[in-house]
Order: C-alpha cells, then sequence, then structure tokens
C-alpha cells in the first residue's frame, strides 16, 4: 500500500466517530434525494400505465341507447380503436352503519368482453349473475361489506332491493370511494332492468388511437355518423387522458423534490463542516507534507480520495435505503390513487442521475474547506494553532452577564466557531421548520375546509336526482324535528359547453341556484360580482371549475344544457371554496333552463348541534317520499372528514420530508457538539485541572448543545412563516384552487421543542462522555 | 570557505502583522551568502528573527522584502506549487517536534517525501528509504509508527526523511532542542557528516554547544546580523 493510500486509510480509522458522521450525512442525502426521484420515476411512469390498464375512454357520447348497431358502426370508424357500452346509474346504498351512501351502479354490457373502461376482477365471482353485483375494492370501507354479503341499494325511481356482492374488482379509472364517501358497483343490463331503470345503456365509450385533439376529431366524425345513422347526440365529452389526481399527485413530488434537495445539501454541508474540522486539526501534517515537497493539488487529491472512499459506499448504501423508502411511499401514493403499482423499478438513467448527484453534492460541498486547506502557505500551517481563542467580545454575549460562569461559558463557547454554529443551526431550525411547516399547512388545509363549511353555514347538503317542487319539499323538512333552517335552492347536473369547445364535447358540473336571501351562502366573490337579482344568463364559478375549464374567464359565455333545453349564459364572477367544481346562478336563471319556476334540486339544511345524522336519514326519506332520491347526501362532519381524508397524501410527505431534516438537522448538532468537545480538549483538561468535577463538565457540554438547541427554535419559527407560505401556495394553488388561510400551528411549536430537548439530549451524551474519559494530564497535553 | 555561494540573502526583511496591534519586524535587511559543503549555526535569543530566517532560506515564508537565491534560482519568483516542488528536491527540513506524521510508519514518513517529488524511481524508493534509515541507525524501526520510538529516534528518522530526495541543503530549527545530551550529539554528528558530504547544513539553536561544531555562527539580534565568523578550520 502507498503511503498516500496508507495516509487515507490510517485518517479514515483514527477517527471513526467523525468518518461515520460524514457517511450517515453523505448516505441520509442521498437517501433523502433517491426517495424523491424514486418515487417520482416509479409514479409518473405507473400512474398512466396502471390508468392505461382501464382502457379509459377517450371520447364518450350519450344516447337513448347504445345499440350492437352503434357499437359495430362506430368500431368502423377511422381513428377508433374500440367502442363499448356503459350506463352509470347515481343510487344509494345502505352501509353498515345503517346510513345511506352514494353509489354508482354501472351498467356492464358484458362481463366476458370489456373493450372499454376495463377493470380487473380480485376475488369472487365473474361475471355476476342476474340480480348480483361486484364491487370496486376503494369502496369497501365505505359499505363495511363484502364478498357474500348483501346490501340495500335504492335507485332512481324509488325502487329498493337487495343485492348479493359476489365478488370485488379493481377499477384504476375510479378516484377512490373512501375519500368521497361513496362505493362503486357493477351489474348486468338484466339486473338493471330487474331494479326498475331499463336495461339500456346509455353511454358511448371510445378508445381512438391518438391524443386528445385526435380524440376531438373523432368525436367529430362518430358525432356526423351517429347524426347519419338516425341517433340524437345527448351529450359528448372529451374526457382529459389522465387519472384525476394526477396534478395533485405532481404538486406532492415536486414538494417532496424540493424537501429532499435542501435535505442533500445540508447533508453536504454538514459533511463539510466536519471535514472542514478535521482538515483543521490536520493543518500541520499538511505543513509538512508541503515542507517535503506536496504541492496544493497533492494535498487536495489526498483528502478528496479520503471523502470519495466514504462517500461511495455512503452513497450506496443511502442509495439502497432510498430505494425501499421509495417503494414504500410510491405504494402509499399509488393506494390514494386507486392504483397498483406493477413494477417498483427505478429506470436506469434516474438511478445514474441519482448516484451523481448523490457523489457530486458532497464531494462538492467538502472540496471548498479541502481546497483551502491545500492552499494554506506552509508556514502558517506549520504554526497552526488548532481552534483559536476569541480575539474581541461579542457585543451580544453581553448581555447575558446574568447567567452563571459555567453558563456564561457554555453559551461563549458555542460561538467560537460562528460558521459552525450557523450551519449546526440552519440544520437544526430546517428540520424544525419542515415539522412547523407540515404542521402548519395542514392545520390551515383543516382551517380553510372549516372556514369555507362556515361560510356555507349549513349541516346538510343533498343534491337532488330530479328536481321537485321546492316549496312543497320545504314544507317536510320544515316540520322535521331539529331543523333550524332549511332552504330550497334550484339545482341540477348541467352540461356545459364553451366557445372553446370546437369538438362538440361539454362537461357535466353541479349547477346551484340559491334564494337571493339565501342564509346558508356567504362566499366572498374574488374576481367580477355576483349576478344582479333578476339578471338572466348571469354566472359565477368556483375555482375547482375553473382549473378544469381555463377558458371560462369573466366575460366568458357559454351554453348549459339540462335535457333537452339549453340556455347561453356568460361568467360574471369567480369564487374560492372548497367543493366540487361548480356553478352559481340565480333563481330566475335556473327557471329559465328548467323551464319551470319552483323546483328544488339542492337542499341544505342548518340543523340543531347533535340532530345531523339523524335528520339527514329523515331528510333522504322525505326526499325519496317526494319522488326524487339524494344523488349526493353529506353531513357537515362527514364532508370534513372526507375533505381531511384527501390531504392524508400530504400529511404523510410534509412529515416525510419534515423527518429527514430533522434527522440532518441532529445529526449536524451530533457533529458540532463532537467537534466542539474534541476540539477543546486541552480546555476542558484545564478546567477539570482547576476543579470542576464531572456534573459540572457535562451540564457544560449539555447547556452548550441546548443553548444552539434554543437558537434553532427561535430559528426554526422564523423559518417556518415563508416555507409554511410558499408550501400553503403551491398547495392551495395546484391542490385545491384556493388561497388557504395560512393558520400557525402551536402543536407544531410544542413538538419541535420536545424533539429538540430529546435530540439535544442525544447529540451531547457522546461528547460529554469524552469530555470526561480523557485523563486531566492528557486532555491538556491534546494538540 | 572556496565553495560557491549556494544561498544569496540580499537585504531581506519580514514584517509580520500583528492582529491586535502594530506591525513587527522580525528581520530587518539582513545580506549574507552561505556556501555548499558547509555547516551554518544562526543563534540568537527568542525572536531574534532565527526561525523567520531559516524558513525564507527554506522557501517556507516569503520576505517582505528583499530577495533570497538558492542554487540561482530566485525563489521569490516561483508560486506555491513550483515552490513546493523545488523545496521537496531541494532542500531538508528537520524540525524541533519532528513532525512525521503520526499514521505512517517511519519507512512510509520518507517514502512520502520521495512520492511528492517523484525525482527518485518508484522502484528505488523502498531501497533508498531503507538505506537513509540505515544510514541513520533506526533501519530496524522502519516499520513502526513514529509514536513508537523516543525522540532521538524520531529526529533521526525526520533527518532521513529530510535527505529523501537528496537535498542539497538541510536547514533544522532546534533539532536537539527536544532531545537528551546523548541522543543530540548523535544527531548533531549525523548533520556535520552531511556537511561534509558536501551539502549546506543550517541549524537554528540556543544551543552554544551546537553552534560549537558549526563552520560558521550567524548571530541575530532584533532582526539584523550582529555577528557573523567563520572557524578558522572552515576558512
Amino acid at each position: 500500500m502507498s503511503p498516500r493510500v496508507k495516509k487515507v486509510v490510517s485518517d479514515l480509522t483514527e477517527q471513526p466517530a467523525r468518518a461515520l458522521l460524514v457517511f450517515l450525512a453523505i448516505a441520509l442525502g442521498a437517501a433523502a434525494l433517491t426517495v424523491a426521484l424514486g418515487a417520482r420515476s416509479v409514479l409518473l411512469r405507473e400512474i398512466p400505465a396502471s390508468f392505461a390498464t382501464a382502457e379509459p375512454p377517450a371520447v364518450v357520447f350519450w344516447l337513448e341507447d347504445v345499440d350492437s348497431q352503434v357499437l359495430e358502426g362506430v368500431r368502423a370508424l377511422s381513428g377508433v380503436v374500440d367502442a363499448d357500452a356503459r350506463r352509470v346509474v347515481r343510487a344509494r346504498v345502505e352501509v353498515v352503519t345503517g346510513d345511506w351512501r352514494t353509489l354508482l351502479l354501472f351498467g356492464v354490457r358484458d362481463f366476458s368482453d370489456l373493450r372499454v373502461s376495463a377493470f380487473e376482477t380480485l376475488e369472487g365471482q365473474w361475471p355476476p349473475e342476474r340480480g348480483a353485483v361486484l364491487v370496486e375494492r376503494s369502496g369497501l370501507p365505505v359499505l363495511g361489506a363484502g364478498t357474500g354479503d348483501t346490501v340495500a341499494v335504492r335507485v332512481p325511481g324509488g325502487t329498493s332491493a337487495s343485492l348479493p356482492i359476489r365478488g370485488v374488482v379493481h377499477d384504476p379509472a375510479l378516484a377512490p370511494g373512501w375519500q368521497d364517501n361513496a362505493a362503486y358497483a357493477y351489474a348486468s343490463r338484466e339486473t338493471l332492468a330487474d331494479l326498475g331503470l331499463g336495461g339500456h345503456l346509455d353511454e358511448l365509450r371510445i378508445t381512438v388511437d391518438g391524443d386528445r385533439s385526435m380524440a376531438g376529431r373523432v368525436a367529430d366524425s362518430a358525432a356526423d355518423w351517429l347524426a347519419e345513422a338516425g341517433y340524437d347526440v345527448l351529450r359528448v365529452e372529451v374526457p382529459p387522458r389522465r387519472h384525476p389526481h394526477t396534478d395533485h399527485m405532481t404538486t406532492m413530488l415536486l414538494l417532496l423534490s424540493v424537501f429532499s434537495a435542501l435535505a442533500l445539501v445540508l447533508s453536504g454541508a454538514l459533511a463539510a463542516s466536519v471535514i472542514a474540522a478535521f482538515l483543521a486539526r490536520q493543518a500541520r501534517q499538511i505543513g509538512v507534507m508541503k515542507t517535503i515537497g506536496a504541492r496544493s493539488p497533492d494535498i487536495a487529491a489526498i483528502y478528496l480520495a479520503m471523502i470519495t472512499a466514504l462517500a461511495a459506499p455512503a452513497v450506496v448504501i443511502g442509495l439502497g435505503a432510498g430505494l425501499l423508502g421509495a417503494r414504500s411511499f410510491s405504494g402509499f401514493a399509488a393506494q390514494q390513487l386507486n392504483l397498483d403499482v406493477a413494477d417498483h423499478t427505478v429506470d436506469a438513467s434516474t438511478l445514474l442521475v441519482m448516484v451523481w448527484i448523490g457523489l457530486a453534492v458532497p464531494l462538492v460541498a467538502v472540496a471548498i474547506p479541502i481546497a483551502r486547506a491545500a492552499r494554506m502557505p506552509v508556514q502558517k500551517a506549520l504554526q497552526d494553532p488548532g481552534i483559536t481563542a476569541p480575539r474581541t467580545r461579542r457585543r451580544g454575549l453581553g448581555l447575558l452577564k446574568g447567567l452563571g460562569r459555567p453558563t456564561l461559558l457554555a453559551v461563549r463557547n458555542s460561538f467560537r466557531r460562528p460558521a459552525r454554529l450557523w450551519l449546526t443551526l440552519f440544520a437544526l431550525a430546517l428540520g424544525g421548520a419542515a415539522l412547523m411547516t407540515a404542521s402548519n399547512v395542514y392545520v390551515s388545509l383543516i382551517a380553510a375546509v372549516d372556514r369555507s363549511l362556515d361560510r356555507r353555514g349549513d349541516d346538510i347538503d343533498v343534491r337532488l336526482l330530479r328536481p321537485v317542487d321546492a316549496a312543497a319539499i320545504l314544507a317536510d323538512i320544515d316540520d322535521l324535528p331539529g331543523v333550524a333552517h332549511a332552504e330550497a335552492w334550484g339545482g341540477a347536473l348541467v352540461a356545459l359547453n364553451t366557445q372553446e369547445s370546437a369538438d362538440r364535447s361539454s362537461g357535466r358540473y353541479g349547477l346551484l341556484a340559491p334564494p337571493s336571501d339565501t342564509a346558508l351562502l356567504d362566499v366572498p366573490i374574488v374576481e367580477g360580482r355576483w349576478p344582479e337579482v333578476a339578471q338572466i344568463g348571469g354566472l359565477v364559478i368556483n375555482r375547482n371549475l375553473q382549473a378544469i375549464e381555463p377558458a371560462l374567464v369573466i366575460g366568458a359565455d357559454v351554453q348549459l344544457a339540462l335535457g333537452p333545453r339549453s340556455l347561453n349564459g356568460r361568467i360574471v364572477g369567480v369564487i374560492e371554496e372548497v367543493a366540487e367544481p361548480s356553478l352559481y346562478t340565480n333563481p330566475p336563471t335556473f327557471a329559465e333552463l328548467a323551464g319551470a319556476d319552483g323546483l328544488a334540486g339542492a337542499i341544505r339544511v342548518a340543523a340543531h348541534s347533535g340532530a345531523e345524522a339523524r335528520l339527514a336519514s329523515e331528510i333522504e326519506e322525505v326526499i325519496v317520499d317526494a319522488g326524487s332520491m339524494p344523488v349526493l347526501l353529506f353531513t357537515r362532519p362527514a364532508l370534513r372528514q372526507a375533505m381531511v381524508d384527501h390531504f392524508a397524501i400530504l400529511l404523510a410527505l410534509l412529515s416525510t420530508a419534515a423527518l429527514a431534516a430533522i434527522i440532518v438537522g441532529g445529526l449536524g448538532l451530533a457533529a458540532s457538539m463532537g467537534l466542539n468537545v474534541l476540539e477543546r480538549t486541552r480546555e476542558i483538561g484545564v478546567i477539570r485541572a482547576v476543579g470542576a468535577r464531572p456534573a459540572a463538565v457535562r451540564t457544560l457540554v449539555l447547556t452548550e448543545g441546548y443553548a444552539i438547541a434554543l437558537a434553532s427554535v427561535l430559528l426554526a419559527g422564523v423559518l417556518s412563516v415563508p416555507l409554511s407560505m410558499a408550501v400553503a401556495t403551491i398547495v392551495g394553488n395546484h391542490g385545491l384552487h384556493l388561497t388557504l388561510p395560512l393558520v400557525f400551528s402551536p402543536a407544531g411549536v410544542l413538538a419541535w421543542i420536545v424533539l429538540v430537548v430529546v435530540l439535544t439530549l442525544v447529540a451531547c451524551i457522546g461528547p460529554a462522555r469524552r469530555a470526561m474519559s480523557t485523563p486531566v494530564c492528557d486532555a491538556i497535553a491534546y494538540e | 570557505m572556496s565553495d560557491p555561494a549556494l544561498i544569496d540573502l540580499r537585504d531581506v526583511s519580514k514584517r509580520y502583522k500583528r492582529p491586535d496591534g502594530p506591525s513587527f519586524d522580525a528581520l530587518k535587511g539582513v545580506t549574507c551568502t552561505i556556501p555548499a559543503s558547509s555547516m551554518t549555526a544562526i543563534v540568537g535569543r527568542s525572536g531574534s528573527g532565527k526561525s523567520t530566517l531559516l524558513h525564507l532560506i527554506a522557501g517556507l515564508d516569503h520576505p517582505s522584502a528583499g530577495s533570497v537565491d538558492v542554487s540561482g534560482v530566485s525563489l521569490g519568483a516561483l508560486s506555491e506549487d513550483r515552490l513546493a516542488k523545488w523545496r521537496g528536491a531541494e532542500v531538508g527540513v528537520v524540525f524541533q517536534f519532528f513532525q512525521l506524521l503520526p499514521t505512517l510508519t517511519i519507512l512510509e514518513n520518507i517514502l512520502l517525501a520521495m512520492d511528492f517529488v517523484g525525482t527518485v524511481a518508484a522502484r528505488d524508493r523502498r531501497s533508498r528509504g531503507l538505506a537513509l534509515l540505515d544510514r541513520v541507525g533506526i533501519a530496524d524501526q522502519a516499520d513502526k509508527l513514529p509514536g513508537t520510538l523516543s525522540g532521538g529516534q524520531q529526529q533521526r528518522a525526520a533527518i532521513a526523511r529530510a535527505l529523501a530526495n537528496d537535498p542539497k541543503l538541510l536547514v533544522a530549527d532546534e533539532p536537539t532542542g527536544n532531545l537528551d545530551t546523548d541522543c543530540a550529539a548523535t544527531v548533531m554528528g549525523l548533520l556535520t557528516s552531511l556537511a561534509d558530504d558536501g551539502r549546506a547544513v543550517i541549524v537554528v539553536t540556543h544551543d552554544d554547544g551546537v553552534a560549537a561544531r558549526a563552520d560558521r555562527l550567524i548571530r541575530l539580534s532584533d532582526g539584523m546580523i550582529v555577528e557573523d565568523t567563520v572557524k578558522a578550520a572552515a576558512q
């Protein structure tokens, strides 16, 4: 072994704790990077892949009935890959608690020949016999039932039936039922007929060979063909060909990448700090090597080789741990999207990038102290005294005069290496800030939900399948005990066409028309205005709708269609609310569109406290008695819980990022305290020689650690403000499409204080022991 | 002293800036020449500028004014890297506290010096290192770490390392300052023999006994040469 290699090896083994710290810092940085990039690589590949297994339609037509002649004709059109018929029935299902929930009941043309909107069986009988259903796996927690159970179902028209569940399927195109408090079931057209729904299938679902513009062209040619063949097209839609939660996931992955990059940079800085301290102790050796002929590049090469010897295995270990983390995170994320990750492999180019960045960042970081050490003039290196006493008193520390001398000494010691102090503080504070940010953003999200619900003021929100007489149903509901205030709103699911809809497609969104004197809606307008009381055609949309239909800006002309009737309207205002994509208008506009006055399509009720659940059941019965049925029925607590469930992935992500930052911060503190004690071995020896007892020395070390920890709490608090604002803005803009009211969570601060107290104790135990274990005579002779 | 001058110092001054006060002149206009094949002792009280002068001659530091030429090379004209390479090849330095790298064996300390400079062929380095250790009388300690050796042995190892690249100039800063009398005598005997081999050996010392073994004595006081005596035998 050459002397240079021997020196590298012996320098590494001489101080194993320090080498281990550098190793851990680099491994952690690499792991954080790998989790982010690995999860990104897997999810961005697997989400579309898993979604694609569902063969989602590129074009959907609504007809009276999609018969075999339609299917054969459309399948023959240019650009069409395949076509199938489906029906979606909005029904109600009685769940295990006795409450009724939304059930999307899909009528399937042929279970053995699923050509579009495919789903796969997970267990049970395929296909279900007439009168039975299969259920989608993500709705099982809502149902509280499974294969072999029977559920009570209520369908439009008032028919109720008990349907046995014959099996469980997975439909990757559906958002998780548990998130929306809904269940999904699949039945044959004969079963639908038995339920009194008729055996027809009204959706023509088409897959095309090409992108969305191709889908638009196919929609045009199919519409022409259908018209020529004598079929009335009720509506056509060209849905986006991506998972409904793709935007959320992209935002989450961006956040994860940003936090991971921070952790990586911090770990590199931490490694640089430890190496800088190591090089400070090596100054005389560097001087000697220069004396005997080593040039700056020779010196730099020796220490870079030493770091590379540490960094290479650290990156490999970090990469392995990170890949496991990425697998775990992408599995969790996929579950949140009701998708399966078929292949957890991270592609080779991403792996190469990970290795390259994982190695480059720490090497670049340590190159700075190495270059500084290598360029040190030989004379200076030979005379380097190691850590030096401060030459001037720090003014700020004069304020601490009231403290006892040992405490003052400990606090002053913290400032002996200002660069190291700031790095330690920043690393620790970033961990705290990440934790506080996670807590702040989560609390802010909940606050946004609560604020939105408060502005509505209702406790029960019901959307009706068919409109009913408003005055009559309101009278019935007002009679129910526990009702504080009830309103019947105009409301329906309407087709929306914009001038941009050149492909003739339209989306369907909820249109609500609250009474002009409503007490159950007080949402401030963020752009434009509310429509005048008597103005026909004035529409207000929420940001969620605008995110889907960016053409809907103030002044945009649109066409609304409800059944055979249509109405031209104009966007006059935009609101922000936590709700599904919706439009609002005044009662005259809704009456014009519906062709009748005094109809209710939505009911909102303010209930006396504690009566919500009972009232919800009773209101459902009233609505059924009135000849309709709820399409959606949410009590305020259930709606709030559904929203909170949507945030679970964000909380998990922010917590993961905070954990990585906290570990880096803790390592930084441990490294800093270890170096501080090591460098002051002689001073500690002197303190002990003049009579300091072990407890006093231990207290000295701990006080120094806690001085840093206290400062980190303050700095974390300061850092968490812009960080929380930035994350809240990203989440608000891209996830919820509203401005989050930033709420600061005392729980986050408290959690960080508790955590940092424990971290500091753990970080100081080793250095304190070392300070005590070195014999006084050795400590005094220490260089 | 009929040999041509190996070292030529002209009006050399060195000024240090103190962090908390006025600057300090360690050397003030020193001019002298030192030939090869000689042993020169630089003496003086603490703070007189002895070590500073030695460091300037060895290229370990730069003068604030004046010029230092060694073997016709003006040290002030060399970059740090070229200076390091020159130093490795042309100068051997012996420190009071030996300054051997603690994690390398004695032999490896010598080999490292040869590795850096590269003037000795790689295949010859080990045998040369062992020969040097043999010359200083500690060949049997070659594979030991410095910490396991006595002070005298460490200083002999340091001298062997200083000779690794066969330099023309050997400088020693208080080479016996940390040794007992017997060890000091051995080390001085070695240094004297090296001067006899044709090298210029310059020793900074407080020890009159050491100074007495030199061919020439330069006494410094307050950064100036106040005495420059060449012994009769050396003339």
